[in-house]
């Protein structure tokens, strides 16, 4: 059987760990192949009863690099998969890379040292010319590879990401938001790219006009961005912030939000508004890079960074059950077409095409 | 230049000061209008403004004296005005016959030019404009000698007093504003700022002086023209920021936190105030290149809403006809005929901060509230410049090009009034405008998101120029 090591370095970050964690386990749960998870020492594989073995040092630097070519030389795999971006010292072959996206170059504020993004790019580069072969998750990372690189057309494989791991062993609600009537959900995340500060705007622009119940749960605890925006200052905010929710309370908050905000004004793939509708929540999301592509017409779409305008789709989702009820419908629809199931066939035929018909 | 060489675009003759636009040229452009206009009205008023520009004030008494020359009476601005304060001030006086205001309105530095404005203060005619540019050819010796016909007059103060009365004091004071006025050194500076402070609103104001350069900015009330407000505003923790063009009929602003509000939003706000909150009616009038949000706007509060072409001057013609609540166009130029048959930003700027004062809202909350109601849209446009060939081949290709579909979408109907709009489904549409005077095409689209509006402009340069 086709014996493949997965870099599953960074199974516990958010985006790239949700990935990396259910790909792992849908690629485990084939008979087709066989899978050894490079982790960190001390960390738990997300297949815990399949192979791993550790490496020592941080994936992005040069003796996390190392480590994992000596694992490479100890496991002797048939193919390499690296799940991110870095990939190990010397390159091996067969090789497929996925690149989730490019945002540090596409937003700087992302990474501010100019040095770091220099090293970010090599890291990239080395990563895009060593791979036999890259999955990005969507047509936007797939058009801002190319612009990278134009050699990296040719080896690019589309392979969208799922959410069908939502939608159902939903937990209980956070305490604090028990007792709330409706709410609007979002992230506090601190990533400048996220846009916390035009999600505040737009609650801001809301709150004059909205129903006194209902109420903005934010996930996360409260940041600089909120710390210096206005309504941190005013009176009756209507925010409740939660933080450390695990991924049962995060289906549970999913599945009971009125609405689901998505400001982000770039994203590889984004994942959240694909897991709200998973959960049934009405999404409202930016027109941003690969949102559309994933949201389709299953959700109100307004341009990036104006919050007027999502306040506004805000205000006509709470304001228009029959809207909102009918997007929570297309939304289920549309999220039952991305499997992690489809998403490791995907995969495996990207191995399929490196490895020819021995897969 | 020669005299033949002088043309009337949409609006006026516009010129490079110094190059085309001289004291020669610009007195026969005066003359060959004071025929005209004498020639129906011997001894009639014209008033004469001007706006901010360089040598503005002495090019307006230029062309003061030589229509005062043909035997007209001439009032002229004692200090610089915006357009609608000279228009209205022509509607205004039962005895002015028209108009003729210096500004080159919102184009760069370098240009200046001739407005001229009939006795209802709306802009002149094509077959007016033509009547003139055929005086052009015609080299009539005039006497020169009547110079003390132009009397200096104060056009400024009543037009401020009627615009005050336009807006309930109570309701602006209510809102408690303070916000930035930027009137990118044109000819709205002091104005508008004293008008909204003299109802207790705190402004501050921007490139509030004379600066025939205008200090590299570009005259005009859209991004990026507008960063320093935008920035201000957002920086100082302000409320709004209101930005006028170098002229002052043309509107921008934006929001606390700097976001710019766009003018098909402003129309759609100021047409929902003046419905909802002061219980007026009438006809909502915009153009085919103004959003499908005014549309849906006009249908929930049950308006009905005109489409002209493009140029506010089809907007004037609606309003002739009557039963016009307000007509506004894409570019910020925004009109009330109750007030006058002309664009006004100051008025509009006045009529913001009083939704804001009577709703109890920002500028943000308010659109936040409209796009709840009419939902969201996005918009996009780019001007090609074409090879005179290819521009030909284009043009003549136009009265049959009727494409079944376009980047996907159903063309559902083709409207052929101004150029070629393509009404697509979801309310998208796609439309194409040949520039009448160079080989240009402008490309406009609508559509519910951005990716849609791309393809659309992209599918829109493909049938351009195939490209």
């Amino acid at each position: 059987m086709t014996r493949l090591l997965l870099d599953c370095r960074m199974a516990d970050w958010t985006g790239v760990g949700r990935y990396t964690r259910s790909l792992t386990r849908a690629l485990a749960e084939r008979g087709d192949v066989s899978i050894v998870q490079l982790v960190a020492p001390g960390e738990a594989p997300p297949v815990p009863d399949a192979e791993s073995i550790q490496a020592e040092g941080h994936p992005f630097g040069l003796a996390g690099m190392r480590a994992y070519g000596r694992a490479v030389r100890r496991v002797q795999p048939d193919l390499v998969h690296s799940l991110h971006f870095p990939t190990p010292t010397p390159l091996p072959h067969p090789l497929v890379v996925t690149v989730h996206d490019l945002i540090p170059l596409a937003v700087p504020a992302v990474m501010p040292s100019s040095v770091r993004r220099a090293t970010y790019r090599l890291l990239v580069g080395r990563a895009i010319r060593g791979a036999d072969s890259i999955i990005v998750p969507s047509r936007s990372t797939a058009a801002a590879v190319r612009e990278f690189s134009a050699s990296a057309d040719e080896k690019l494989t589309l392979t969208p990401y799922a959410a069908d791991d939502f939608g159902s062993d939903a937990g209980q609600l956070p305490d604090a938001v028990q007792s709330l009537d409706r709410y609007v959900l979002g992230f506090a995340s601190v990533k400048p790219h996220k846009r916390l500060d035009v999600l505040l705007d737009a609650w801001q622009h809301a709150l004059p006009l909205l129903d006194p119940g209902v109420s903005l749960v934010l996930v996360g605890s409260p940041t600089d961005v909120y710390r210096g925006h206005a309504l941190a200052r005013a009176g009756h905010p209507r925010i409740v912030w939660v933080d450390g929710v695990d991924d049962a309370q995060l289906r549970a908050l999913y599945a009971g939000a009125a609405v689901f905000a998505f400001p982000s004004v770039y994203e590889g793939f984004g994942l959240p508004p694909l897991e709200a509708m998973a959960s049934g929540a009405p999404v409202v999301c930016t027109d941003a890079a690969s949102v559309p592509e994933v949201v389709g017409d299953a959700a109100l779409v307004v341009p990036s960074g104006d919050a007027s305008a999502l306040a506004g789709a805000m205000l006509r989702l709470l304001a228009d059950p029959a809207l909102a009820a009918d997007l929570a419908r297309r939304g289920l629809d549309r999220a039952a077409t991305f499997t992690w199931a489809r998403t490791a066939e995907l995969t495996v035929a990207v191995y399929r095409r490196v490895l020819g018909p021995s897969l | 230049m020669t005299t033949s060489a002088i043309r009337f675009g949409t609006d006026g003759w516009r010129a490079v000061i110094g190059a085309d636009f001289t004291y020669d040229n610009l007195r026969r452009v005066a003359d060959a209008a004071a025929r005209v206009i004498a020639a129906a009205n011997p001894g009639g008023l014209v008033l004469v403004g001007y706006d901010t520009r360089f040598e503005a004030g002495s090019f307006a008494r230029a062309a003061a004296e030589v229509l005062a020359a043909r035997g007209l009476r001439v009032h002229l601005s004692d200090r610089y005005l915006p357009t609608p304060a000279l228009c209205w001030a022509v509607a205004h006086d039962a005895e002015a016959v028209a108009g003729v205001m210096l500004t080159a309105s919102h184009n760069p530095a370098p240009y200046l030019g001739f407005k001229l404005r009939m006795a209802d203060g709306g802009a002149s005619p094509k077959s007016f404009t033509d009547r003139v540019e055929a005086e052009l050819a015609e080299m009539v010796p005039q006497s020169g000698a009547a110079a003390a016909r132009v009397e200096t007059v104060d056009l400024v103060g009543p037009y401020l007093e009627a615009l005050r009365a336009m807006v309930d004091p109570e309701l602006i004071a209510k809102a408690g504003l303070h916000v930035v006025v930027d009137p990118l050194y044109g000819a709205g500076q002091t104005y508008l700022a004293e008008t909204l402070r003299s109802f207790g609103i705190e402004v501050t104001e921007l490139h509030a002086e004379r600066n025939p350069g205008f200090g590299g900015l570009h005259p005009e009330p859209i991004p990026p023209h507008i960063a320093e407000a935008q920035e201000y505003v957002r920086e100082h923790g302000l409320d709004a920021a209101f930005i006028t063009d170098g002229d002052a009929d043309r509107i921008g602003a934006a929001d606390r936190n700097g976001v710019f509000v766009n003018p098909h939003r402003i129309i759609a706000l100021v047409a929902r105030h003046l419905v909802e909150d002061r219980g007026m009616s009438g006809r909502i009038v915009k153009t085919l290149s103004t959003s499908v949000l005014i549309d849906r706007l006009g249908a929930y509060l049950g308006s009905e809403v005109t489409t002209t072409p493009v140029g506010f001057k089809w907007i004037y013609e609606e309003m002739l006809k009557g039963d016009v609540l307000i007509g506004g166009e894409e570019s910020g130029g925004i009109g009330i005929p109750s007030h006058v048959r002309e664009r006004d930003g100051l008025l509009m700027a006045l009529l913001l901060a009083e939704m804001m004062g009577q709703r109890g809202m920002g500028l943000g909350e308010l659109v936040a509230e409209l796009l709840a109601t009419v939902g969201t849209m996005e918009y996009g446009r780019f001007d090609t410049k074409l090879d005179p060939a290819v521009m030909e081949r284009f043009v003549a290709s136009m009265p049959t090009l009727a494409p079944a579909t376009l980047a996907g979408f159903e063309v559902r109907e083709i409207i052929r009034t101004d150029g070629i709009k393509f009404l697509l489904p979801d309310d998208a549409w796609l439309l194409l405008r040949t520039s009448g005077t160079e080989p240009l095409v402008r490309v406009y689209a609508e559509a519910a998101d951005f990716a849609q509006v791309d393809a659309l402009l992209a599918a829109g340069r493909m049938l351009v120029d195939g490209s």
